[in-house]
């Protein structure tokens, strides 16, 4: 060590010795474990995207293959306007190290946004196949609804099956989806209680999952205010309506409504913005929360009552019926019915009822 | 529990200062470097073990950690909330200097369930921070030069959409 020439400069060497030791100290296994731990927690990309930046040695460790499986879905909460080749390639890094959430997700973006069929079904079959709910739920919406093919491409039971197989998992939507098909009798027997038994069930775990977030966002307990603190928390996926919606009406429950998904952020981006062009005549399904565009026209049902709005689902349009539809919608001069043959002709307000009253259907489970 | 069984001996460690702490072969288990060097030594050990790398705040503070543990997980059901607000009243009590060298040091004793939970609380910390943030906590030079910071920048536009500042 050289001689101190002045004090000042004795202290800035002694610092700069300082400043290396705790990663130098840290065996790669150790760092491995600390940015998968991130990445799994992570609430946007640039969590981890800020770490690779800040020396080489992180920039290598942060794209081991370890932690780019260990991430969790708001990794990939792309802005839909940012989307670029780098963007493409890193969730392509993430596929090939086996991340669920990566694969869901650009199976979402290349089916959806980019068009391209095939590769985005057999993504996300990829983490369908590993009990990805997501990936279920959305496979069967793209079976319902033979999207990307012709009508005669639908499969309703083999959407009812992924639909059963994703509820198992305990995703919310699918649950929902199954307990009307159940109660229509659409691609599985018809069993009217059984159906309501599962709408109900779905609420409830809405309303659980809410109430744990209630309890770890500290701050505040009151269900009103939760919404508020949610929204400071997540970046990007940020909260849906800014009116409370009874979603829980019957349990009297006022309780705003659930997170939307970076996939799903992502597709409504990407198509309202522009960036993405809608085919001639094709519609986003109108609930916020889901972004689907049709692939061929006339594929998504429509609201019986105004015509106006169209929905990739029906858990998708009883929760959009919930969440403002109810409000807005009036009966509409007669319009010609050029739905997409046979079958499901729509119903308006998620039931059987076409006309529009304020009926929350079925006893208020919807 | 039988009587005086093998578990119930103590061993002595000693910190760089040179304090002593009496530890039980149970808990010192746990410390698998400790553990490691008593297996080497035939299991007699009578003098102190000296850790050349350790503090004495850093010991005192892993052996509290592992005290509260073993009581949480041989108590009742109810341990795991009390465990959860041990754990995290153990994070907020650190400064990050101190997290870090808890760190150090139970790497270097190989405590497994310890440093799994400083990690995690690392990763809690760096969380949604600038780049210059992690750069201070880890203390790394920057490596990179002007082009390839320039590049990497590029090559990650897509992902900035509004960094919360420190």
């Amino acid at each position: 060590m050289r001689r101190p020439l002045r004090h000042r400069q004795v202290s800035s060497h002694h610092k700069k010795k300082k400043k290396h030791d705790l990663l130098d100290a840290l065996p790669d296994d150790v760092v491995v474990s600390i940015l998968s731990k991130l990445t799994s927690t992570a609430s946007s990309p640039c969590d981890l995207i800020n770490v690779l930046s800040t020396c080489k040695r992180l920039n290598r460790l942060g794209l081991n293959r370890v932690v780019l499986s260990k991430a969790g879905p708001k990794l990939f909460a792309i802005k839909a306007k940012n989307w670029s080749e780098s963007a493409h390639r890193f969730l392509r890094n993430c596929v090939n190290a086996g991340n669920l959430h990566a694969s869901y997700t650009l199976g979402m973006i290349r089916f959806y946004c980019l068009e391209n069929r095939e590769s985005g079904l057999s993504l996300m079959a990829k983490a369908a196949m590993k009990s990805h709910a997501p990936a279920l739920y959305s496979l069967a919406v793209i079976q319902f609804n033979g999207s990307g093919g012709t009508k005669g491409d639908k499969d309703l039971r083999a959407g009812v099956a992924l639909c059963a197989r994703a509820s198992l998992l305990g995703h919310i939507d699918a649950l929902r989806e199954l307990g009307h098909c159940l109660q229509d009798g659409y691609g599985v027997r018809q069993n009217v209680a059984e159906g309501r038994k599962l709408l109900v069930q779905a609420n409830a775990r809405e309303l659980a999952f809410v109430l744990r977030a209630v309890a770890r966002s500290s701050s505040s307990a009151s269900l009103l205010t939760w919404r508020n603190t949610l929204s400071n928390h997540s970046s990007s996926a940020a909260s849906v309506s800014s009116a409370v919606c009874p979603l829980l009406s019957d349990y009297g429950y006022s309780v705003a409504v659930p997170e939307v998904q970076p996939a799903n952020w992502f597709l409504r981006e990407w198509f309202e913005s522009g960036r993405g062009r809608l085919g001639n005549g094709l519609r986003l399904c109108a609930h916020i929360g889901c972004g689907r565009p049709e692939t061929r026209p006339h594929e998504f049902r429509r609201c019986s009552v105004c015509g106006k709005v169209n929905y990739c689902s029906r858990g998708c349009q009883a929760l959009d019926w919930k969440l403002r539809h109810k409000m807005e919608c009036s009966p509409a001069e007669i319009w010609p019915l050029e739905e997409d043959g046979g079958g499901a002709v729509v119903v308006g307000g998620g039931g059987g009822d076409g006309v529009g009253n304020d009926v929350d259907v079925r006893n208020g489970v919807v | 529990m039988s009587g005086i069984s093998d578990t119930e001996r103590m061993i002595t460690l000693k910190t760089v200062e040179g304090t002593l702490f009496d530890v039980k072969s149970s808990i010192a288990k746990d410390l698998k470097t400790v553990q490691a060097f008593i297996d080497d030594s035939d299991d007699d050990v009578t003098s102190p073990i000296p850790l050349p790398n350790v503090f004495t705040r850093e010991l005192s503070r892993i052996l509290d950690y592992l005290n509260n543990h073993h009581r949480f997980r041989s108590g009742i059901e109810k341990a795991d909330e009390e465990m959860a607000r041990y754990d995290a009243e153990f994070a907020k009590s650190m400064s990050h200097e101190e997290l870090k060298a808890l760190i150090l040091a139970a790497n270097y004793l190989n405590v497994k369930d310890l440093l799994e939970f400083l990690n995690q609380t690392v990763a809690d910390v760096i969380q949604n921070k600038s780049v210059e943030f992690v750069r201070n906590f880890f203390g790394i030079e920057n490596d990179y030069t002007p082009e390839e910071e320039e590049k990497l920048r590029n090559e990650n536009e897509w992902a900035f959409n509004g960094v919360e500042q420190d």
